[in-house]
């Protein structure tokens, strides 16, 4: 225990010496809402994998470097190129975060349906107070007090994506919140929040990337990205979120989306991890009011070491929801890639119809694929169903594609590709499915073993 | 000056192969000139598939003896999909079913690293697609199957004729046929038959594997053989077909009574 307050107190230092700097800067009700939240990171430290919640993933890692929060604002926006994180977007609405922190000059937002809000969350919380704008939303679906990485995300919380749309508002092409770690030589930690307010009938689709710009032969340094996503669906709301998360073979990666869903909304996910040194994605949704519908699914494609661990807790709170769940990995080399999918049926939730099926295709007999599903069903009318599987390349369609001329490789590689593309086919956006699937490839080719003769 | 003469296009000799840790070839012998179409014949279990996948490089035929040359070289040291790309294909007994992967994606690469092995430029998916079209239309293909998963949900009949549609795409050297028939009627029997009959020329060999007789009034064979139990114990003409449908098989299972053709 005292260790644990020693690695702790590291991050308070950092707390204690920007809440210095920024003195006088930010509202005194944000201020309070991060002391909480350092206060409440303090009384829970880190989980151990004693922790049920944490039974797969190791987060020592990040008890034994000191992640200094990372530089505030980059010496060479200029040089760098966000459209490589684009996904073949070429229009539409691009915020770009460097370390954390919203980069202007790389951003342009365009025409958006009035009332709408959409920017740079620093920006909107020093125009609002507690109870209205991002301060109505912030910390109201993902709680400090319950979970050690949102209270610390929440304590150093300092920019990250605000969206607001009014009451029937519709954004046609997908907004882009382009999150880039710029290590500087020593591991650093950006923690980017976002916050989504949709009003009733409003639809929008969010790509939320995650990627590392690399400054000369700096290369991977390891360091730590802590996210949060908060989002609020009114009656008949409909939002997807893409989420690609790639920063590098070194890299600690924490996520945690949590969405809360009103009559008839729907909330569709789609989570591809490419990989890192640990990643962590949590995905909490409340299907809170009659007939609101969420689609989970996600991707993982990971080698070498690299481990990934997606954790869903989907909570039936009303009548006649519906969830549906879709992760597959691929994992190559010694990866390890985890899947926790809790579904809570509450006695209430009549009619409820979920669907949850994890399927893994090992790609090296060192890789390891753990699955749990967990079903807490409390009402009596409801279909359930759950599915898993861990299985390997098929050897006879290799050898069938083989014999037609394409070798082990290319013929794995459209197995794999045949796998995954259940997950990209989720995606309602034909350009966003075609980036998806050449970021997949790409993540291939860097993968010894995929598709190679075992 | 008189060039020596081109080597067989298959030559195998005294071929041992066994399966799941059975013997099944036990010293098979066969030569395949271009041009010329030969018809296997032979009770089930006999060993016909395992030959085939002997010839194409299936991990479950081990190949414990003999040695076979395809146009001078030694085929057993291909890998398969070196032997698709020097021209040897197979119309497999059971078609994979591979879901997620389209016949178009895949006949378009195959047909790439075989033409990229040749020196043949590339072909994109606009001249591909032409090209596949013209050979599903041969073969009264509906044009969607190209994009459709690759034998994904297809009947036995469908399946069969995807495999003639990738022949005639691939257009080999050396086409082994596994019971390409069984499973089809007459109509689809004569379609099988007419996309074969497009691909026959001097430059090409075939092997047919069948059960039936009927599938040889369509393609009509050089040679027939029969094999049993791992060996090839008769071989003839044509006629010889038209011979094991009137008295099946059981009059030549003792090689030593076997009359004479
Ligand atoms: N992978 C395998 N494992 C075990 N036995 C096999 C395998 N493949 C073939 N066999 C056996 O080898 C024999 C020949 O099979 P096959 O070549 O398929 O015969 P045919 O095609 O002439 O009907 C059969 O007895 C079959 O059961
Ligand atoms: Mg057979």
């Amino acid at each position: 225990m005292p260790n644990l307050v020693t690695e702790a107190n590291a991050f308070l230092a950092d707390f204690e010496r920007r809440e210095q700097e920024e003195a006088g800067r930010a509202p005194g009700w944000l201020l309070e809402v991060r002391r909480e939240a350092m206060r409440a990171f303090l009384d829970q430290g880190f989980p151990t994998r004693r922790d049920e919640e944490w039974i797969y993933t190791d987060v020592t890692p990040l008890r034994r470097h000191r992640f200094p929060l990372a530089p505030r604002t980059s010496t060479r926006p200029a040089t760098l190129a966000p459209q490589r994180f684009a996904l073949g977007l070429d229009r539409g609405p691009r915020l770009v975060f460097l370390n954390g922190r919203f980069e202007p000059t790389l951003s342009r937002t365009g025409a958006l349906p009035e009332g709408t809000e959409l920017g740079p969350l620093a920006e909107a919380l020093t125009r609002t107070g507690a109870a209205d704008g991002p301060g109505a939303v912030l910390g109201t679906l993902a709680a400090a007090a319950r979970h050690p990485f949102v209270a610390l995300n929440t304590a150093f919380l300092a920019d990250g994506l605000w969206l607001r749309l009014p009451p029937g508002a519709c954004v046609d092409d997908p907004i882009q919140a382009i999150f880039l770690a710029e290590p500087r030589g020593e591991p650093s930690a950006a923690h980017p929040r976002l916050l989504l307010d949709l009003g009733a009938g409003a639809r929008a689709v969010v790509v939320e990337r995650y990627g590392l710009e690399c400054v000369g032969a700096l290369g991977e340094v390891g360091g730590l990205t802590n996210t949060v996503l908060e989002a609020r669906l009114g009656a008949g709301a409909a939002l997807e979120v893409v989420r690609v998360q790639r920063e590098g073979g070194a890299e600690h990666h924490l996520g945690f989306t949590a969405a809360r869903l009103a009559r008839d909304a729907r909330f569709t996910q789609v989570a591809v991890t490419l990989g890192g040194a640990l990643c962590r994605h949590e995905t909490h949704v409340d299907l809170a009011e009659p007939g609101a519908a969420c689609d989970l699914s996600g991707l993982y494609a990971l080698a070498g070491r690299e481990h990934a661990d997606h954790h869903t807790v989907v909570r039936h709170a009303a009548p006649r929801c519906t969830s549906r769940q879709l992760y597959k990995g691929v994992l190559a080399g010694r990866s390890i890639g985890a899947f926790t999918g809790r579904v809570i049926v509450e006695a209430d939730a009549q009619q409820t119809a979920a669907e949850q099926a994890n399927h893994n295709l090992l790609l090296s007999p060192e890789a390891l694929a753990e699955t749990r599903p967990q079903l807490e069903i409390h009402a009596d009318d409801v279909k359930c169903s759950h599915g898993a599987t861990i299985g390997q390349l098929d050897d006879e369609a290799l050898f069938y594609l083989r014999t037609r001329g394409l070798d082990a490789a290319a013929a794995g590689h459209l197995l794999v590709h045949a796998f995954a593309d259940e997950v990209i086919e989720r995606a309602a956006e034909e350009r966003v499915r075609a980036g998806l699937a050449a970021l997949l490839a790409a993540r291939l080719d860097l993968a010894p073993g995929a598709g190679g003769r075992r | 000056m008189s060039a020596a003469p081109a080597p067989p296009l298959l030559a195998i000799e005294n071929l041992q192969a066994s399966a799941g840790g059975k013997e099944i070839l036990k010293g098979l012998d066969l030569v395949i000139r271009a041009g010329e179409v030969h018809a296997i014949m032979g009770p089930n279990g006999s060993g016909k598939s395992t030959l085939a996948r002997a010839l194409t490089g299936h991990p479950s035929a081990v190949v414990t003896g003999g040695r076979v040359r395809y146009e001078g070289q030694d085929l057993l040291a291909l890998e398969p999909e070196a032997r698709a790309r020097e021209g040897v294909f197979l119309a497999f007994q059971y078609p994979v079913e591979i879901p997620g992967v389209t016949s178009s994606t895949m006949l378009r690469e195959g047909l790439n690293a075989i033409r990229a092995h040749r020196g043949e430029p590339e072909l994109d998916a606009f001249q591909f697609l032409k090209l596949a079209r013209q050979k599903a239309d041969l073969i009264e293909m509906a044009h969607d199957m190209l994009s459709r998963a690759v034998n994904d949900g297809f009947s036995g009949g469908e399946k069969k004729r995807n495999e003639v549609l990738q022949m005639l795409v691939l257009e080999p050297r050396l086409a082994i046929l596994d019971e390409t028939d069984s499973g089809l009627d007459i109509d689809a029997l004569k379609i099988v038959a007419k996309g074969v009959n497009a691909l026959r020329g001097p430059g090409r060999g075939f092997l047919v594997i069948t059960h039936y007789q009927r599938l040889l009034d369509h393609i009509v064979p050089d040679f027939v053989h029969v094999l049993a139990d791992g060996r090839i114990v008769h071989s003839g003409g044509k006629e010889l077909a038209l011979e094991l449908e009137r008295r099946g098989y059981a009059w030549l299972e003792e090689p030593a009574a076997a009359p004479r053709s």
